[in-house]
This record gives structure tokens, sequence and C-alpha cells, in this order.
């Protein structure tokens, strides 16, 4: 009676085992799901152990165990005393795995979040009809958009990536101590500030720029963001 | 109950909270709740068997067989939206 009863129940648990294994067989390991080839080996692993298990339970249930012959008798014990044994570690490692994985797939997740907003604002930036200069606390060109390179006809160096300045000098609106864009580096943020850049050629473009500082994390001067509208050309 | 008994046995209370602990963090892997179901059923079936010699033999023999059932048909189960979610990602699985 007992038997009639629940002997279907690990006949149904041996061919849904089966079929499970069968299927994460065939399935392409998709580390993007979680699923890389190590959780993919885990639960394989667990799977052949199940079938394994639920058959020899089935034959033991259906005192079919003489079909495997007397020879194999001491290592059926063995395999049914140690087999469900190793499970638990087994479940522990693929759930391990596959927390793992997911670590990794969220820091990838991140990145390309962090990556598609840092191209979104470059984009804008760089869209900006505003020139916007990034200054080193030496007052070296650290970064310029796309309106800021064409005003000043900057051009970035193909093996250092350096933003290369031309031979010009810039003044302020008495064309007094003509120099670098030094003299624009300082603590106290500006606005409307008048500068004439003069190309050796003679050709002279005068900006109004403002500038704000920015600090390190020791709080010491970092640099200026410059920004300065699209000039009127003279010479 | 014999060692291997009792071996069974701890492992399986000593996996439980581990893993519940840690499948919880994991949101995304497709089939995770089948495959949960079948871990917890085949759990539930190393307590059968130990408790097999103690209790109700027939009840817990048949509990046992069914815990199985419960667990090929959660691990197929799993396994099948594993696969579809594989095969959904791109190209065949």
């Amino acid at each position: 009676m007992i038997e009639f009863v629940a002997l279907p129940g690990v006949v149904i648990g041996l061919v849904g085992f089966i079929g499970a294994f069968v299927l994460v067989a065939i399935t392409k390991a998709r580390p993007t799901i979680g699923l890389t080839v190590l959780v993919k080996g885990l639960i394989l692993t667990v799977l052949a152990m199940l079938v394994v298990s639920s058959a020899l339970l089935f034959m033991s249930e259906a005192d079919m165990e003489d079909m495997l012959g007397s020879a194999s008798e001491p290592y059926v014990a063995a395999l049914e005393d140690n087999i469900d044994t190793l499970f638990p570690l087994l479940v522990l490692g693929i759930a391990f795995a596959a927390f793992t994985a997911q670590q990794y797939e969220d820091v990838v997740r991140s990145t390309r979040a962090h990556g598609r907003t840092h191209d979104l604002m470059m984009d804008i930036v760089d869209s900006a009809p505003a020139g916007i200069l990034f200054l080193g606390p030496h007052g070296q060109i650290v970064f310029a958009n796309d309106t800021a390179r064409e005003v000043l006809d900057l051009v970035e160096s193909p093996a250092t990536g350096a933003i290369i300045t031309p031979a010009w000098v810039v003044a302020d609106a008495d064309d007094a101590a003509p120099g670098a864009l030094a003299s624009l580096v300082h603590e106290k943020p500006f606005d409307g500030y008048p500068v004439t850049v003069r190309w050796p050629s003679g050709v002279e473009v005068r900006l109004r720029a403002s500038g704000r500082p920015m600090h390190d994390a020791r709080d010491e001067l970092g640099g200026v963001v410059v920004s300065f509208e699209r000039p009127s050309l003279d010479g | 109950m014999d060692t291997a008994e009792i071996v069974r046995l701890v492992m399986a209370v000593a996996v439980v909270f581990p893993y519940a602990a840690v499948t919880r963090r994991i949101h995304d892997v497709p089939g995770k709740r089948f495959l949960d179901i079948a871990v917890y059923a085949i759990l539930a079936s190393y307590l059968f068997n130990v408790l097999e010699d103690l209790l109700l033999k027939d009840l817990t023999v048949t509990l046992l067989l069914w815990s199985f059932g419960v667990a090929g048909v959660s691990a197929f189960l799993g396994a099948l939206s594993m696969w579809r979610a594989a095969r959904a990602e791109g190209g065949r699985p």
C-alpha cells in the first residue's frame, strides 16, 4: 500500500531530475543572467547526484537492487551513504558562485551606467555654445570642449593625449602683462574678465571669461574652470 | 541512527541558514525560486530519512519519496526557466 502511494513520488523526482539535467546541459552559460560556467557546472553536478540518488532510492523501494549484481553492492552502499552528504556542500557552492556572479554583474552594470553618464556629460559639454576650459594649477589646459578647441586652435597630441597650446599669448584688457593662462588661476572667482588672445600672425581674439576655482581632496587649489562666449574676431 | 545519517542531518541543518541567507541576496538568477523549492525539498527528504527509524516509518518513507518528487518537478521547472532566460538573452541556448 505504502509503495503504491509513495513510489510515484520518487519516479516523478527521477524523471524531473533527468529532465532538469538535460535542460541545464543544453543551456549555454550566460554570465549576464548569473549563469556562469561555474554555476552551470555545479548545478549539473548536483543534478547528476540527484539522478543517481533518486535512481538508487527507486531501486531500493521497488526491490530492484539485485539488478545491479552482488559485485556492485559495496560500491552502491558507499554511494548511498555519501552521495547525499556532498549535496549540501555543492548547493552552498552554487549559491556562493551565483552570488559572486551577481556581484560581478552589479559592478559591470554600474560601470556601464557610469560610462553612459560620462558619455552624456561629454556630449553636453562638447555641444555647449560656450568655450569651456579646465586649467590645471599651473595654468596648463587639462580639458577643452569643442568650442574652446575651435576658438583657441587647440589640438590634442596623438601620442600623449595632452592638449597642445599654440604659440599665442594672452593679455588682459589693458594689454598688460602678456603671458600664459596661468594668470587666470587663482582662488577668487571672476566673471566677465576681459582676455585678449594674440597669435604671432597678429590675429587677436577677445574673450570675456568667467572662472570658478576647483579644490582637490586636500582643499588645495586644483585648477580653475573657465568659460567664455564665442568671440568676435579682429585683425 | 548511523554515522552517515548523523552527518547528513548536521549537513542539512548547517546548510539551510547560510543557503537561505546567500540566496536572498541573489535576485535575478533565472528559476531561482523553483531551484530554492527543490533544495528545500531535498533538505526535507534528509530529515525524513533520519526520522525514518525514529517515527512512523510508513509515513516518513512516503514523505521522503514524495519530497523527491517535489524536488524533481521544481528542479525541472527551475531548469526550464534558466533555459528560457538563456534563450531570450540571445541566440540558441
